[in-house]
């Protein structure tokens, strides 16, 4: 059982440390949504918030139109900028990798929401239906708690693509480890040298900007204009038109 | 009438009170059974000739109308009406749900119903349901159980054995506070509001009445502005507990 | 009005009060608290938290795939679903609405007892009764018909007993049930659904649906289905796909008017003119014959055409005929033939755009046409049968009613052997067809039939439907004006045998309660029991001994425990632990194939209709001189070169491309294009199509909060150049007018449609189906007043719920197949005038009775069925005079 440092030294290419590493295959994401909806059921997440979210974005004009599929969610980064601006070291990094956080120390102050190049962090909403933890910051925790039970995160398990892979990036015989090893891949915003370790395979370049772009049809415009009326200071990461 | 809000009038200051006369509690136990039967299950001939009967005097008396129809009008169509009016308020989808996981969580059979479910049996009741859809956290139910307790206690104090009149009292308290109080007034206000027929109006105004009084009877004034803040909606922002740390990974 | 006294103040009234209580006694004793009747001998559960979660085997139905899956219990509740890694089509995986689908079963606005409607139907009110009363009462009024029909000594009086069913996994159950009853009148929802796709497919090979090889094919053609989203069998379907392209390089070229998420996955995406999939299907098979690129050994063995009559047939449908048709190029049509014939394997899948229009069933034989010229039926890789496993039904098995039912099976329409389930209002309201009790079973026409309107007026009116029942477990439009609701349970509540020919490997799976039936509800497998037993309480009508049944445990049982090799493993005990029967290996981490220990793959098998016969099924057999072996009466197979073949579900067991069957009525016997009356609309209007999208059904998803949180509203698809020319921007407020009506929604521009093609989504545009579907959750409104689910109240940031298109669809009925004809529909799109709101839709009954008498028209004894099929080798004067069958 490994023990939890409080600020845990990264771990990426660390001989005897995990480092527990997504990659995402997105000639295999066909936007089912499935991963969207099994997250937020394995840790009640409210509605308004992601975990984890997939763009959709068409390109090219008719009849040569395509459609994008970008899903996201927290890189765990091993130079992760949240957890150096946390003033009161409420988001942690766990020697396995993780970026995780201790509920009862956050503040609630945001730094860490802006810190974050990915927009992958988010205020829990003073309602929710079933866990009892609300108003403090919230995110992806790579479903530690299965995989330190020897499962795979809940969005790996559902995923009917076979998209998302998981695994331990330091170990050479793990599918990440090969298809990083031998596959072109791309992190999001390497340029931030925050070392993120989610790894997409064939990513438009559509793909990699869309993350953070703003709506553009007008059923996303409205949708995101209704969303902002009721949620302040939140990122809108909802629908698929 | 805003049912969201919920302020302890004026003349409702808690009063600290010890009951240890037999016939109150009897009489308190009456009440709530009485209260208990009329939402637990739609009016029957029984009860009508009851409301009729023997308790026509005590509800005028106390300026409880029940309505015309109820007093005098012809039974069977006043059953019909009732029948209706229950299954509207309580029932059907749309209705003000009676259970306490319904009214704390938006969903049924949550634990709540299982924390009920404990408490009948630790003083020796079981739940079982006659129709389908009814749950152990149901309000009527949980009336019914006080109304039991104070039986008990009546008993454990007519046969002299203090210590478990003690017993059955402090479970009562306990119950009404910790199972009852921090939602049943604000569901019986927000039913009240949506009901149409008089009857369940003035059942359900009784019920509020005579359960925060014995709320205020048992329970600090602290506590009571915990009690008063739980029973508003929507759910106010909650408190740290056990559930940070566990999800906190340490 | 009673102004109750202070307690504080009136004490004494209150303890007055209370003493009469008192005194009343057990008059009112609640009978819900009993005493404890066991000893309190350990806690049933902890209400602590961090207990081991239980896994449960289910199957799912939060849509029609039926995949396996896991149920995970915390606490006695279900918090989470997973795929069961058992089944060897699901492999492990659920899709969005799967895995949604527990919040079924807590939502508050699930009917949980059985109500008798008190007011006028649809007002709302209601009398909370009990299962007894319930089950009793609908018995009497079946009781009734069937004494009616026996003092009269008319079996077709029995048909009154009605029941529709939009979903049905009963294995059997519902026919019981109405069999026994006497009666033949099942109607289930399949003519909305892909009724026509299987009369294409049926009389050529036998079975009603392919199951595509997509892993190990080299080459898809996909004719309008959108495998990555809905259609059959979307999961394991889609997840094969992806390895199809991903793993084995295959090419997916997608035909679609709109650019699905299949399509925008696709090598290569063309855009027909809606209806002409089989113009493209019959270029494509003009090119491969004409170039000598078909498969002529498969042809010559088994089929029932020659070359030279496929090559006379196909000689009009040039590629240049097909783009004049359609639109698409024909060097593309060209091209992509020639990749297809000559890439080895390959497949089309066409599930289900091409059905869904008047002569649908043509369609589809055109595009099943091109996997049996090339020879790619069964093989690895290729256009498979589809495998399922089956039953044995417990005995004794009812035989059907005596008497046809005409609305089951209408005259009119006698190749549609999957029912015409939308002309069910309009015959009975013209009288050709008497309802005494309506029974309606996972359904919500309402809702989801075209002219959704007329189902609202027939449901509503007592003198056409004198009785109707529910046995829905959610308050949908349809199930509002019932007299009375029998609530069903969940799926993870309920009984019941699963197969879904859903890949390679078929298999057996189970649906069991998951928890016991929340708050008491009951199943409706033990309705069905309650009811028969009523109806027939002696036995002496012959009934209630189709329903011997001690329980419903018992019923399962006498499935699962006669099924060989599975009776052996412990039948229904072993399914109930392992969910899924046989288990054929594992799902390897690398690839996710089937794997044994070694880590081999589990091959399917393939070529099912070249087993061969054994020696001991020959003897006493027959050769008949076209090939067919026949013993005791009945073909049990055919000889091809000198081998015994067990071949395909036909008469001849062959595939039939020729059709005498549909020569018979007037209908061309071999797959044909037809060019549409919407074909030629005006250039100013448009086609109106519908479509599905991943996370919704057509009804029941749209009140789970996960799923409506990612789609909840439908606006209407156009493409830019033709929102320009109608002066219409992104957004803006439109009306779409068909000849029934108006709709008001909003544009949405998007380069993913054909320039004549307005495309609206389903599931949008709810009034039932609880708070979070009709966005009613935060009015102030004191009958909504108490919220639901803290997330829902507080929450949900969306406010359009979408605006549905039914109302405005015409119903037009393929006559060959029965499908309605759901992509025809001629609209015009204009700006919205004034006064107009979002949401407003306007449509008349009248004009849709019309449909009605003009659909009729095409049926087979139509003046407009004999203009369009003058090419056709049929006596007219003497086509085969309606008869009355017992259907399907």
């Amino acid at each position: 059982m490994s023990s939890i440092g409080l600020q845990a030294e990264p771990s990426y290419g660390v001989p005897g440390k995990k480092r527990w590493a997504m990659v995402i295959d997105l000639r295999r994401c066909i936007g089912c949504m499935a991963c969207v909806a099994a997250c937020k059921a394995e840790y009640d997440v409210p509605l308004g918030v992601w975990r984890t979210t997939v763009r959709v974005k068409d390109t090219g004009s008719f009849p040569n139109t395509r459609r994008n599929f970008m899903p996201r969610l927290c890189n765990h980064c091993d130079n992760p900028p949240c957890v150096r601006n946390c003033p009161t070291a409420a988001t942690y990094k766990h020697e396995d990798g993780f970026v995780l956080q201790r509920y009862e120390r956050c503040i609630g102050c945001r730094t860490c929401i802006a810190a974050c190049p990915y927009n992958a962090r988010f205020m829990l909403p003073r309602n929710r239906t079933r866990v009892g933890i609300n108003s403090v910051v919230d995110k992806c925790t790579f479903c530690e708690h299965r995989v330190s039970q020897g499962l795979v995160p809940a969005c790996v398990q559902t995923c009917i693509g076979r998209s998302r892979i998981f695994g331990d990036i330091n170990d050479p015989n793990s599918e990440v480890a090969k298809i990083v090893a031998t596959q072109k891949t791309t992190t999001l915003k390497p340029e931030k040298g925050t070392k993120p370790q989610v790894y997409y395979i064939k990513p438009d370049r559509v793909g990699t900007e869309q993350v953070l772009s703003a709506p553009e049809s007008y059923a996303a415009r409205s949708d995101a204009e209704a969303f902002y009326r009721h949620n302040n200071g939140s990122r809108f990461f909802g629908g698929t038109l | 009438m805003q049912a969201d809000k919920f302020v302890i009038p004026a003349d409702m200051a808690p009063v600290k009170r010890h009951e240890k006369d037999t016939d109150v509690l009897r009489a308190q136990a009456g009440l709530y059974a009485f209260l208990g039967r009329c939402l637990e299950a739609e009016v029957d001939a029984a009860l009508l000739s009851t409301l009729r009967g023997p308790l026509c005097k005590p509800l005028e008396e106390l300026g409880v109308d029940l309505g015309d129809d109820v007093r005098s009008g012809d039974p069977l169509a006043v059953l019909a009406d009732l029948g209706e009016e229950f299954a509207a308020l309580f029932v059907v989808p749309g209705a003000v749900l009676p259970y306490r996981s319904a009214y704390e969580t938006g969903r049924l059979f949550q634990p709540q119903a299982d924390l009920a479910t404990a408490a009948y049996r630790d003083a020796g009741f079981e739940f079982r349901n006659t129709l389908s859809g009814e749950f152990s956290d149901h309000a009527a139910v949980m009336l019914a159980f006080v109304g039991r307790l104070l039986e008990r206690q009546v008993e454990a104090a007519e046969t002299g054995d203090a210590e478990a009149a003690t017993g059955w009292q402090r479970r009562r308290e306990h119950f009404l506070q910790h199972q009852m109080g921090g939602w049943i007034i604000g569901w019986s206000r927000r039913a009240r509001t949506c009901a149409r027929h008089p009857f369940y109006r003035a059942i359900l105004g009784l019920t509020e009445q005579v359960v925060w009084a014995d709320i205020c009877d048992i329970v600090d004034e602290k506590a009571l502005q915990r009690l008063v803040k739980a029973n508003r909606r929507p759910l106010m922002r909650q408190k740290t507990d056990h559930e940070f740390r566990k999800a906190s990974g340490l | 009005m009673g102004h109750i006294k202070n307690i504080q103040t009136n004490r004494r009234g209150f303890l007055k009060l209370g003493a009469s209580a008192t005194a009343a006694g057990a008059a009112l004793a609640s009978t819900r608290l009993v005493a404890m009747e066991y000893d309190l001998g350990g806690a049933d559960f902890s209400a602590v938290t961090g207990e081991k979660r239980t896994a449960v085997p289910y199957t799912c139905m939060a849509c029609n795939i039926e995949d396996g899956g896991i149920a995970m219990v915390e606490n006695g509740r279900i918090v989470k679903l997973e795929g069961n890694m058992d089944h060897p089509n699901t492999r492990g995986k659920l899709c969005a609405k799967g895995n949604s689908g527990f919040l079924h079963v807590y939502d508050p606005d699930r009917i949980m007892s059985p109500l008798l409607r008190t007011g006028k139907r649809g007002e709302g009110k209601w009398k909370r009764i009990s299962y007894d009363e319930a089950t009793s009462l609908l018995a009497e009024k079946l009781r009734a018909v069937i004494d009616r029909s026996r003092e009269a000594n008319d079996p077709s009086i029995l048909n009154e007993m009605v029941v529709k069913w939009g979903r049905n996994r009963t294995g059997g159950g519902l026919d019981r049930f109405m069999h026994a009853l006497g009666s033949n009148a099942l109607i289930n929802h399949t003519n909305i659904c892909e009724s026509s796709k299987k009369v294409g497919l049926e009389p050529s090979w036998g079975p009603d649906i392919e199951s595509c090889d997509w892993a190990n094919t080299k080459y898809i053609l996909n004719f309008g289905s959108n495998v990555l989203e809905s259609a059959y069998f979307m999961n394991p379907n889609a997840q094969r796909l992806v390895d199809g392209v991903v793993g084995n390089n295959a090419k997916i070229v997608s035909f679609d008017v709109r650019l699905s998420n299949t399509a925008g996955y696709s090598h290569e995406w063309f855009a027909p003119y809606p209806g002409t999939d089989s113009a493209i299907a019959l270029a494509m098979a003009h090119v491969i014959m004409t170039e000598g690129l078909h498969d002529r050994d498969f042809i010559r063995d088994w089929t029932n055409v020659t070359e030279a009559q496929l090559l006379t047939h196909l000689a009009p449908y040039t590629p240049e005929f097909a783009e004049e048709e359609s639109g698409v190029p024909a060097k593309d049509i060209r091209r992509i033939a020639r990749e297809f014939a000559t890439t080895k394997p390959a497949t089309t899948f066409s599930y289900r755009g091409p059905c869904k229009h008047l002569w649908g069933a043509y369609q589809e034989a055109a595009i099943h046409m091109l996997n049996v010229i090339t020879g790619n039926i069964e093989k690895k890789g290729g256009y498979c049968l589809p495998r399922g496993m089956g039953w044995p039904q417990p005995s004794p098995n009812p035989p059907k009613g005596a008497a046809p039912s005409v609305i089951a099976a209408p005259p009119l329409y006698p190749l549609a052997s999957h029912h015409v389930s939308t002309n069910a209002p309009y015959m009975i309201m013209r009288g050709e067809a008497k309802v005494s009790v309506w029974m309606s079973y996972y359904d919500n026409p309402v809702y989801s039939y075209p002219s959704s309107h007329v189902w609202d007026a027939f449901l509503r009116d007592e003198s056409l439907a004198p009785f109707t029942v529910s046995f829905s477990c959610y308050m949908s439009e349809s199930t509002e004006l019932v007299d009375l609701i029998i609530p069903d349970v969940t799926y993870l509540e309920r009984h019941d045998p699963e197969s879904m020919p859903s890949g390679l490997y078929p298999c057996l799976s189970i649906r069991q309660p998951v928890i016991k039936p929340l708050g008491g509800t009951q199943e409706f497998r033990q309705t069905m029991i309650d009811v028969i037993h009523k109806v027939d309480p002696d036995g002496a009508l012959g009934i209630r001994k189709y329903f011997e049944f001690e329980s419903v445990e018992d019923w399962m049982r006498q499935h699962f425990d006669n099924i060989p090799g599975l009776k052996e493993e412990g039948g229904w005990d072993h399914m109930k632990k392992v969910g899924v029967w046989p288990v054929y290996g594992k799902v390897s981490k690398d690839d996710g194939k089937l794997v044994d220990d070694n880590g081999d793959e589990i091959v399917a098998e393939y070529g099912l209709h070249t087993a061969e016969i054994p020696a001991s099924a020959m003897a006493g057999a027959v050769v008949e001189p076209d090939g067919r072996i026949t013993k005791d009466g009945a073909t049990i197979g055919v000889q091809i070169n000198g081998k015994n073949h067990t071949g395909f579900g036909t008469p001849s067991r062959k595939i039939e491309i020729y059709k005498e069957s549909f020569r018979t009525y007037g209908f061309n016997p071999l797959p044909v294009y037809k060019r549409l009356p919407s074909r030629d609309k005006k250039p100013a209007e448009m086609i109106l199509t519908t479509f599905k999208v991943n996370v919704h059904t057509q009804s029941r998803t749209a009140s789970l909060k996960y799923l409506a949180e990612i789609y909840h509203k439908n606006p209407a698809w156009i493409s830019p150049a033709r929102a320009k020319a109608l002066g219409i921007a992104d957004g803006d407020l439109v009306r779409i007018t068909s000849s029934l009506g108006y709709m008001v929604t909003r544009a949405h521009l998007t380069e993913g449609i054909h320039p004549e093609v307005v495309a609206i989504s389903t599931a949008c545009g709810h009034s039932g189906y609880g708070r979070l579907a009709t966005l009613k959750h935060k009015d102030a409104d004191a009958e909504w007043a108490l919220g639901g689910d803290p997330d829902i109240t507080n929450n949900v940031w969306w406010d359009d719920k979408g605006v549905h298109p039914n109302p405005i669809i015409r119903l037009s009925i393929d006559p060959i197949g029965g499908s309605q004809a759901w992509f025809d529909t001629v609209v015009t799109v204009t700006p919205a005038q004034p006064g107009d709101t979002y949401g407003d839709t306007n449509v008349s009954v009248e004009e849709s009775m019309k449909d009605y008498e003009e659909t009729l028209r095409y049926a087979y004894t139509g003046d407009l069925h004999r203009a369009a099929h003058q090419e056709v080798d049929v006596d007219w004067n003497n086509l085969p005079h309606p008869a009355a069958s017992d259907g399907h």
